[in-house]
């Protein structure tokens, strides 16, 4: 269940001019007014205290289980994260401004062998790759480099360079004719009706409405890069938490200062979008003693370094393969464990794959089938 | 993690890929703020939280493993 605590505001873009009225001119005392820079992107939003978490408490009876101990699933973690730090150093998309284990890339085929060398060693012995074939329809769009600059101007004060926001990212499906935009910013709050009713919005602010671009400021701590909100104009960027609160103090400032349209920025942007791109799954079978099927499924695909979305999961589902790989009898029912590409790419289903797989050959390999007490594996008897 | 206790039609997470099985499925997710953003790194994952996930997820697949048909899906 995805908590929706992204409370977005947005800046627009526009070729027009403003009509905010001046207020009482503040001379500047310092490079953009004064204002505390937002400092970039490099301190995290999240802090880890030197108090550990709560240890974990065992309940009476639980068996000793090392393939659960803490530390080893926190590390397979850290290796599954490092998959997607890797594609950023390699600049697997673009100049690396974009990264993770995106589907239908290398970091994504990677993370699955990976699963798929852990099942193994494990002692599953029926473990395989599934290639998949991409719906022809579905395209993914990324950006490949981009940069959203602060234009200076020497009424902001003393000596102001101009200033990259660097937690802006482009979302889909934006695009830059010649790649590069200068515009005045507006601001115009939460851009509902009852906002833009009191604004001169003709020609000007949304994007039907003649806006060149949106900003997204992004309400959550730091200054991260984050994904979420597509398709809100064309360009449409996300701002983070430190980046969003500048241009909108700026902007605040200017108006006080009497020039209400001075804020400009430029956005240079390029994008690409794929199509036909390939993928796979890891497919583990633990034969059970019923020809009914438990499937366990964690997506490996993520967006960044994607530790919780899904690199924990993953994790979880490989320390679940130890278990139940190891296990002196085998489980009741026959147990599937996938991990799966395609969450974050359109037309890459993962789940979709080993059902149609299932449906032409089983799940299981025809040794594993040998070796369960009936004569298949099978899932429900409705799609079986 | 937002348990739902009864039986729904939504399907979250990768539930959904799953859906022309038509069996009962059942996801968990555990969604932070910095969701799909570059704020998910590796320090906030909480070390005990996985062990937990893992030792209830196993306990969890093992009963759904012995458990009828119509407990599975009532």
């Amino acid at each position: 269940m995805r908590i929706a605590v992204h409370i977005p505001v947005a800046l627009v873009l526009t070729l027009g001019l403003g009509h905010a009225q001046a207020q009482t001119p503040a001379a500047p005392k310092g490079p953009w007014f004064g204002l505390t820079l937002p400092g970039g992107t490099r301190a995290p939003a999240v802090l880890v205290g030197t108090r550990p978490p709560r240890p974990v408490a065992v309940p009476p009876g639980d068996a000793s289980a090392p393939e659960f101990d803490a530390a080893a699933i926190k590390a397979d973690v850290q290796t599954i994260v490092q998959f997607a730090v890797d594609s950023r150093a390699r600049k697997e998309v673009g100049n690396g401004q974009m990264w993770g284990r995106i589907s239908g890339f290398p970091s994504s085929d990677t993370t699955v062998a990976w699963a798929a060398d852990q099942f193994r060693q494990a002692g599953i012995t029926d473990v395989r790759l599934q290639p998949i074939a991409r719906d022809a329809r579905a395209s993914l769009w990324l950006p490949l480099t981009w940069r959203v600059t602060l234009l200076t101007d020497p009424a902001f004060g003393p000596g102001p360079e101009d200033l990259v926001l660097e937690s802006a990212l482009p979302v889909g499906p934006s695009q830059i004719a010649g790649g590069s935009l200068t515009a005045p910013l507006i601001y115009v709050g939460t851009a509902s009706a009852a906002v833009l009713s009191h604004l001169d919005v003709k020609g000007k602010i949304a994007v039907k409405r003649g806006a060149v671009g949106v900003f997204n400021l992004v309400r959550l701590p730091g200054n991260e890069l984050s994904r979420d909100f597509s398709d809100c104009g064309n360009p449409c960027l996300n701002i983070g938490g430190r980046d969003g609160w500048f241009p909108e103090s700026l902007l605040d400032r200017a108006t006080q200062a009497g020039m209400p349209n001075a804020v400009r920025v430029r956005v240079d942007l390029t994008t690409q979008t794929f199509r036909g791109l390939k993928a796979v799954n890891a497919v583990a079978v633990i034969p059970g003693r019923s020809p009914d099927t438990v499937v366990l499924n964690a997506h490996a695909d993520a967006w960044f370094d994607g530790a919780g979305d899904n690199a924990d999961g993953l994790a979880v589902l490989v320390a679940l393969a130890r278990h139940y790989g190891k296990a002196a009898t085998p489980p009741e029912r026959t147990l599937v464990l996938v991990a799966s590409a395609g969450h974050h790419t359109p037309g890459i289903n993962g789940p979709r794959r080993p059902i149609r797989a299932k449906r032409r050959s089983r799940w299981a390999s025809p040794t594993t089938r040998r070796s369960c007490r009936r004569s298949s594996i099978a899932g429900p008897p409705a799609t079986a | 993690m937002n348990v739902i206790a009864e039986r729904s039609t939504f399907q979250s997470g990768e539930t959904g890929g799953w859906t022309e099985l038509k069996v009962a499925k059942v996801s968990v997710m555990q969604a932070p703020p910095l969701y799909h953003t570059t704020g998910e790194v590796l320090d906030v994952s909480s070390a005990p939280g996985l062990e937990r996930m893992a030792r209830f997820l196993a306990n969890f697949v093992t009963a759904a493993a012995g458990a009828t048909r119509a407990e599975l899906n009532p």
